[in-house]
């Protein structure tokens, strides 16, 4: 692996993060005046002006940006207005809840989506296929917060087995990991499917069979790793999604992730948190496209590197 | 059939019929003895500092936190509607009137603060100084928006204080029973600072902070030293279940003792449930649509009333809230007691009138833009769109702008804007300013430029004490509020709550949520 090309792409995600920020910088302040939303109408206009000068609303916005970055290199990332506190605080303390659903509903996601999906491709056109192509349909189709709410009709108003929302034990996880990782599942098992099919019809399969090979062996030994390039592809990109949070999921199960807090940060206007929280997120994002590009070489020593350039 | 999340709650109802057995697990353990009580809440609150710009959110859980000098007594008040405002003892067992400024109050003895500190009078000025809430520099300037302006407190023995308005206020005694002014301890507050206290709250009232997990639960012990007699709750949490289909289940489930911010469609459902029962009404807050006065388009007067007389309240009442709510006679509320009129009809509902007037002012079809922030008052956006078509059949041309935030709403362009009233203490005073008058948004950001006559009367009213003089003044004012129509109430902003049934509490006209000794316990 060329250490330049990492060392490019790392620099790349860099520079990719300082634009996002600025851009999360000049958005969030052109997009309405906190103050307006943080205190009542019915707050004076001296109180007001009190505020303004506290939270550094005051200054000019260029004044305010070049602070802001300073800042993030001395890592200190600003302050959340409402409790004064520090906002990566404030956002770190919500990743393990994200972290912790991310991972059970990516676990779901894949035990369903890609043993699903290879299931189908090697019952083509049976029942078992249509079943979980339906199942696949019906995963997409389905609005999160719908089978959100099925579920807890299902499992605490019918059965009573569940509690309907919140966290701190493991059958408070059961629902919300289960919503997302239906909504994971779904483009796993289709792209599964399709890819197991694709590499089952290559000559390299005719051979193994022709040197009297066990067929299972084919299909696990030759088959799968063939097949694994679009199926991580769409991996990384639903975790990223997944750490980024799941607003729609965490607000139907009060699950306290980063979703919902980025959810109320936007609403009240904080602007340090909702900062913080989107560079988390591409920081994320950014990671795992690193890694997604590193594991292809892994995988299929085909695709290799040269002087910064995939071939 | 349109699945919405309220539908599918509903569908709930027909196949869970059978659902409430006894025997599902209740989440909620009972205390050995004194039960928990679990309150399932649409969001958490992001401090915890009495006088920090209070919000909903903050003082439903403050209340029970701290306590006030003076304190209103909700329950009495509920019992006789025309009495008005009742004050009773708090953290002061007496006061007294010393000149038109100035309050002398007798401070209880034996209190104590959540962790051991004896409360005493150094507490209440340090409470009400000029470095935590009225000075150049104050921690929460906020503050003076409700409490006005008081001058540094007079200690005149360890059990005795004087409280001192910087002008002649009518209403101080009323200003200190409201939340805002709840006391804390000096020594706490030191050693904890302003961002520590507000994360970490130390009161004298009958819950004691335990734990705070962010986006999730608070938790308060029973604080068995209460002054007012020993709480008949073990431990109270505070659940954050931001979806109301969420809170419904679990109630439904046994998760949940009570369940905030419940709206009349689930109601049914509620009820259904064995052991289950709706409870709340009206609060003191009034849904507004205000007018920008100095807007072409609806700077006459006489369109302003048109638009008011177009509006069928009763309907709006009966189709969103199913008729739960009451429509205000004015921009007043009962528990202003002696300073309410009861005769009023200002919001009264007269088509033809309105079409009459509109007519009268020439109006031409000049479009009339109203903004309303999407989401932000319940059922908010459904009423502005009723009121909409109302305006358009009385031959306006009205156009809806729905916007995400206020700061887009005052953007240069609206005539018409959604709003709420909500009376901290049951005084014209009771929103920060006397409604409309000099300092309120109607003046600053409303165009209501054509007010002269109405500061008159209010510069006089905020000073006047004599209770005949007062009520003249109001009416005065209400007058002029009545021909300038700078806005129009809808209805009162009602509160609900599901509540398990063996539950004997009840719940405030404000956001506040009371747990002490006389208004929660639990049925054997």
């Amino acid at each position: 692996m060329n250490l330049r090309y990492v060392l490019s792409r790392l620099l790349g995600g860099l520079l990719t993060l300082l634009l996002i920020v600025t851009l999360t910088f000049f958005a969030l302040r052109l997009s309405g005046d906190p103050i307006q939303v943080l205190l009542p109408d019915t707050t004076p206009q001296e109180v007001v002006e009190l505020y303004r000068e506290r939270w550094g609303l005051d200054q000019p916005l260029a004044v305010q940006y070049v602070k802001y970055v300073v800042g993030i290199f001395h890592g200190d990332f600003g302050l959340a207005f409402s409790d004064g506190r520090s906002a990566l605080q404030v956002v770190l303390e919500r990743v393990p809840a994200t972290a912790m659903l991310a991972l059970a509903a990516i676990a779901i996601g894949v035990i369903c989506g890609i043993g699903g999906g290879i299931v189908a491709a090697l019952n083509r056109n049976s029942a078992i296929d249509r079943a979980v192509i339906a199942f696949a349909v019906f995963g997409y189709a389905v609005p999160n917060f719908f089978f959100g709410i099925l579920l807890i009709l299902l499992f605490t108003v019918k059965l009573g087995w569940l509690p309907s929302s919140g966290s701190g034990t493991i059958w408070h996880l059961i629902m919300p990991a289960l919503t997302l990782g239906l909504w994971a599942s779904t483009p796993l098992a289709r792209i599964t499917r399709a890819s197991v099919l694709e590499t089952l019809g290559q000559p390299y399969m005719v051979t193994v069979r022709a040197k009297g090979l066990p067929y299972y062996y084919g299909v696990f030994r030759h088959a799968l790793p063939n097949a694994a390039i679009p199926i991580i592809t769409i991996l990384g990109l639903n975790f990223g999604t997944l750490i980024g949070g799941a607003v729609i999921t965490e607000t139907v199960f009060a699950w306290p992730g980063i979703g919902r807090l980025t959810v109320s940060a936007v609403a009240n206007r904080e602007l340090a948190i909702v900062q913080v929280i989107v560079l988390f997120v591409a920081t994320i994002m950014v990671s795992i496209n690193l890694v997604v590009d590193l594991l292809y070489t892994w995988i299929d020593p085909r695709i290799s590197v040269v002087s910064g350039r995939q071939k | 059939m349109n699945f919405t999340r309220r539908r599918v709650t509903q569908l709930a109802a027909l196949f869970s019929a059978t659902a409430v057995l006894p025997g599902i697990p209740q989440v909620n353990a009972q205390g050995a003895e004194r039960p928990t009580l679990v309150v399932a809440v649409n969001d958490q609150p992001a401090k915890l500092e009495p006088a920090d710009n209070p919000l909903a959110l903050d003082m439903r859980v403050t209340y029970s936190v701290f306590d006030t000098l003076i304190r209103r007594d909700y329950l009495t008040e509920k019992a006789n509607p025309e009495g008005g405002v009742v004050l009773v003892p708090g953290l002061a067992t007496q006061w007294r009137r010393i000149d038109e400024r100035t309050v002398e109050l007798t401070l209880r003895e034996g209190v104590r603060f959540h962790n051991g500190d004896p409360f005493t009078a150094e507490d209440v000025a340090f409470t009400f100084s000029q470095e935590r809430l009225f000075g150049e520099k104050a921690m929460f300037p906020s503050a003076k928006t409700y409490l006005g302006e008081i001058e540094p407190v007079e200690v005149i023995d360890p059990l005795t204080v004087r409280i001192r308005s910087r002008a002649a206020d009518p209403v101080l005694e009323l200003r200190l029973a409201d939340p805002v002014g709840s006391v804390i301890g000096k020594s706490a507050y030191a050693a904890g600072g302003p961002d520590g206290f507000k994360r970490h709250p130390i009161g004298t009232g009958p819950a004691k902070f335990v734990n705070w997990k962010n986006g999730d639960s608070l938790l308060f012990d029973a604080y068995d030293d209460y002054w007012g007699g020993r709480p008949n709750f073990s431990s109270i949490t505070y659940r954050v279940v931001p979806e109301l289909a969420a809170r419904v289940a679990g109630l439904i489930n046994g998760e949940y003792d009570i369940a905030l911010q419940i709206s009349p469609d689930q109601f049914s459902l509620i009820e259904a449930a064995p052991g289950l029962t709706v409870r709340g009404g009206p609060i003191d807050n009034l849904q507004l649509i205000w007018f920008v006065c100095n807007e072409s388009v609806v700077s006459d007067k006489r369109l302003r009333q048109a638009m008011s007389l177009a509006i069928d309240r009763q309907l709006i009442v009966d189709s969103l809230w199913a008729g739960k709510t009451t429509i205000p006679n004015s921009f007043q509320i009962p528990s202003f007691g002696s300073l309410y009129n009861p005769d009023r009809k200002d919001f009264s509902y007269d088509p033809e009138r309105a079409k009459a007037l509109v007519k009268e002012a020439g109006y031409t079809g000049d479009i009339i833009t109203i903004r309303n922030v999407t989401g932000y008052y319940p059922f908010g956006d459904e009423m502005i769109q009723v009121v909409q078509k109302m305006w358009q059949d009385v031959g306006l041309n009205v156009k809806l702008e729905m916007v995400e935030s206020f700061s887009q709403v005052y953007t240069p362009g609206r005539a018409v804007g959604t709003g709420s009233a909500n009376f901290l203490m049951p005084a014209p005073e009771g929103l920060g300013y006397i409604l409309f008058g000099k300092g309120s948004t109607a003046q600053t950001r409303h165009g209501f430029v054509t007010a002269d006559n109405l500061n008159a009367v209010i510069d006089e009213l905020k000073t006047s004490a004599d209770p005949k003089s007062r009520y003249d003044l109001y009416q005065q004012a209400l007058d002029i509020l009545a021909d300038e129509v700078p806005a129009t109430a809808i209805y009162l902003m009602p509160q609900f709550y599901g509540v398990k049934s063996a539950i004997h509490w009840t719940p405030y006209p404000g956001y506040w949520l009371d747990f002490r000794p006389d208004n929660l316990s639990f049925a054997n």
